[in-house]
């Protein structure tokens, strides 16, 4: 029984870059999504635009999902809610009965009709408990205008211009004061820029009201509709403070509904009073007498006044669970063990578990998929030409590989979703803060950073657990250094051919050099990109753990995964395209998707740019050439050798060490081990993977994915280099 | 009680006190005022962590500031 009904369209759009114009307003056109936009012509009215703010954590992001029945990016986490989503609040009414909260003069003859009591009455099939204010607007005389609880029943009226809202989910915020992005761009938005929302819910937490408050001192010293959505009251409860509802309404002077965005109760109400206070004018702000803005002291005064009277606290000072869980996990010993222990279980997680589901979907491509749909064009007379090549090997092998991902991400955010909501990366944040903060980085910078060793890709997408853009940005450049397992592969097969009982210590080297070049670029990037950029002190709010919900995490997973498959899946099919045709082009004999490898444009154009790498020891064609395919996928290296050297990569490994090691020795004047040692270390150190690159650029979009690429081919090559000329001296 | 104002990372555990002062830093001091850091305000501290970190009771939240930060800030002990 619920007031909302699932409705489509969500947009997330990037904080700063929404264009936030015309959403704004009361009952204005809102330029939403062409749902929206069909459905306000269908209305022949226009769309309330309802902002939903509140500060980090309070439940706002679970509540846009519950009233819009759509997905969001959310979290138990501060600031989890990086961008802002919109979304589309539709109900179906048909009866009205119901408690309400609406800011009213006494006199209003309209509303003192109403009867006082709360009905939740018998529905009919397809009814709602619902709803709404007459249509005739009620005018509130003043702002100071004292709150009463009301309840009547009305008949939902064809003409009711509120059937349909526009909310949309602002960042987190705990103030307007403009001292982070998140809280600029909620200021800009709600009350510098004109038109303002038609109404703004602010949701508070019951367990911590006085924190939440602040924002709602704020919005209500502006000519704002506000309705005020208390959440978490159960947390409330359960650390002995009970907020009672009418009391707190009548201390604000705003209506109060108490929402569970979590359980989806409480939706009614606040879709009747929302659409009640829609209804009334614009009340006055909260003033000063003498016009002058409130200073911090006497909001916090106002707030204590508030709470005082909306709150019942029975003093029971009782340990919370939450202490006695910190007790242990944030320990001297226990915790930094703990914290170990849950990144091995991450890493693990999606490492090992996900690797036979990859291989399940890879072989499915490979296997079945390809193989139907080659003997499908050989029915159509397009077997064994270029058309075959392209579906097959381009396009399917694209597709395949993007899917191979889906299993990794699912998993990952999955885990990420889960330490979020539990409350667990608060915490991890706090111990790892001292070591991230010699790179600039806040510690929860140090799960994404972990997460790269696994797969580099959903280690992009983790980041968004920074709630700044800059650490944000730094750590996604940082992310390529890590030596994803992809990469851990090839160093395999390299050390053992290469360096054989030692292949152990060469991999472990390679780890160890990985760790290097994140602190080492981190420094320098501190020092010179971001020399201006301060250290900012810790400084975080530890939300109450709790048990995750299967939903909540669910949800929250899908729509990360649905980002990344949106912004990858051109990218990655694209380029695997790419290389196909590179690959199909014969410089000599042979026809369109025909040429063998080695006469093929691919190969041509390795042979130009291996003297390149002439000084690092591996300046051959054969060599060179993996390296363009490792750019779509490391995993890919050791069977295009196989491909150029006429070996089964993977089943012949023995012949393909013979060759490799006579390349190697050739192209280093017979330095093969000081050749392999700097390309391993290139390849640890250049673009991971075209998924990689794509996962960046929607993070942090075209420009900046470019100078991670240059920064990781700079310290790449000259690494090689280095080592070469190093290594070379003992090999 | 002038002598018994100390900085938060010298504060003992698990005892009442008064908030003295705020972070020098103006946005440091503006998230700390949001989280409910205020002049005249109550906080506990319940918590020393490997990294130096405090954990705060703080109006019943709970939060984490970093050693450096604790060093920046006063507290007095409550009277009785």
């Amino acid at each position: 029984m619920t007031a909302s009904t699932p409705t489509v369209p969500v947009v997330n759009e990037v904080l700063g870059s929404t264009d936030m114009g015309p959403c704004c307003g009361p009952p204005v056109p809102a330029k939403t999504t062409k749902r929206t936009r069909t459905s306000r012509k269908a209305m022949g009215g226009d769309v309330p635009v309802i902002a939903l703010v509140g500060a980090p954590n309070v439940g706002k992001s679970t509540l846009f999902n519950a009233m819009t029945g759509s997905n969001v990016t959310m979290g138990n986490w501060p600031g989890s809610t990086v961008e802002i989503s919109r979304g589309t609040w539709r109900h179906k009414p048909k009866t009205v009965s119901r408690k309400r909260h609406i800011n009213q003069p006494e006199g209003d003859s309209q509303t003192n009709t109403a009867s006082c009591e709360h009905q939740p009455g018998p529905m009919a099939t397809g009814q709602q408990s619902v709803e709404l204010a007459s249509a005739a607007p009620t005018v509130a005389s003043s702002g100071d205008a004292p709150t009463r609880a009301l309840a009547r029943e009305l008949p939902m009226t064809a003409s009711d211009p509120y059937q349909e809202m526009t909310i949309i989910d602002f960042p987190g915020a705990y103030s307007l004061d403009s001292t982070s992005p998140d809280e600029e761009f909620t200021r800009r938005h709600l009350v510098e820029q004109s038109p303002a929302p038609s109404l703004i819910i602010a949701v508070v937490d019951a367990a911590h009201l006085a924190r939440s408050l602040y924002l709602v001192s704020e919005v209500r010293e502006h000519p704002l509709r506000v309705v005020v959505a208390v959440s978490m009251s159960d947390v409330g409860s359960r650390h002995g403070v009970d907020v009672d509802i009418d009391a707190l309404s009548e201390a604000l002077e705003v209506p109060v509904v108490r929402v569970d965005p979590r359980r989806r109760t409480g939706l009614d109400d606040l879709a009747h009073t929302v659409r009640d206070t829609l209804a009334l004018e614009v009340p006055s702000p909260r003033a000063r007498m003498d016009g002058i803005e409130y200073d911090e002291d006497e909001r916090f005064a106002w707030i204590a006044k508030v709470v005082g009277k909306g709150t019942k606290n029975d003093g029971s000072a009782r340990q919370q669970l939450s202490d006695r869980v910190d007790r242990i996990v944030l320990a001297k010993v226990a915790g930094p063990l703990i914290f170990i222990a849950v990144m091995w279980a991450v890493f693990q997680i999606t490492t090992t578990v996900a690797s036979p589901l990859q291989d399940l979907l890879g072989e499915l491509f490979a296997g079945p998929v390809s193989s139907g749909v080659a003997w499908l064009l050989s029915a159509a007379g397009l077997g064994d030409t270029w058309v075959e090549g392209l579906l097959v090997h381009g396009l399917i092998g694209g597709v395949g590989m993007l899917l191979t991902f889906v299993p990794l991400m699912a998993l990952m955010f999955i885990l990420l979703a889960l330490l979020e909501d539990s409350g667990y990366l608060a915490r991890a944040a706090v111990l790892t803060d001292r070591i991230m903060g010699a790179l600039g980085l806040p510690g929860r910078a140090f799960l994404p950073l972990v997460v790269g060793f696994g797969c580099n890709v959903p280690a992009i997408a983790a980041t968004r657990v920074l709630s700044q853009p800059r650490h944000r940005l730094m750590t996604v450049l940082l992310i390529p250094f890590t030596a994803c397992s992809a990469r851990l592969t090839v160093f395999v097969m390299l050390g053992t051919v290469f360096f054989g009982r030692w292949a152990g210590t060469a991999v472990f080297v390679m780890y160890l050099v990985s760790i290097l070049l994140v602190v080492a670029t981190g420094l320098v990037l501190r020092s010179t990109l971001w020399r201006a950029m301060p250290s900012e002190p810790l400084v975080i709010d530890l939300p109450p753990y709790q048990v995750p919900t299967l939903r909540l995490t669910l949800s929250v997973a899908w729509v990360r995964l649905r980002g990344f498959l949106k912004t990858a899946a051109g990218i990655i099919v694209a380029t695997v395209v790419v290389v196909w045709i590179l690959q199909a082009i014969p410089t000599g004999a042979g026809t369109f998707g025909h040429a063998d490898t080695d006469t093929s444009l691919y190969a041509w154009l390795a042979r130009h740019v291996a003297p390149i790498f002439a000084p690092a020891g591996f300046g051959a064609w054969q060599i060179v050439s993996a390296l363009f395919v490792g750019f779509v996928a490391k995993e890919a290296i050791i069977s295009s050798w196989g491909q150029t050297f006429a070996v089964s990569g993977t089943e012949d490994i023995t012949g393909l060490g013979q060759q490799l090691t006579a390349v190697f020795n050739a192209s280093s004047n017979g330095h093969a081990l000081a050749a392999v040692a700097a390309f391993m270390v290139f390849l640890l150190a250049y673009t991971p993977c075209v998924a990689t690159l794509a996962a960046q650029k929607r993070e942090v979009g075209w420009r900046w994915t470019g100078v991670g690429v240059l920064i990781q081919l700079g310290v790449a090559i000259i690494m090689a280099i280095v080592v070469f000329q190093v290594a070379r001296v003992f090999w | 009680m002038q002598e018994s104002i100390v900085a938060l990372d010298q504060a003992p555990l698990g005892e009442a006190l008064i908030i003295v002062s705020t972070p020098q830093d103006p946005i440091v001091a503006h998230k700390m005022m949001t989280l409910g850091w205020s002049k005249g305000g109550q906080v506990r501290v319940l918590k020393k962590t490997v990294g130096g970190a405090r954990i705060l009771d703080l109006n019943g939240s709970r939060v984490a500031i970093s050693k450096a930060l604790a060093r920046t800030v006063c507290v007095e002990g409550i009277p009785g």
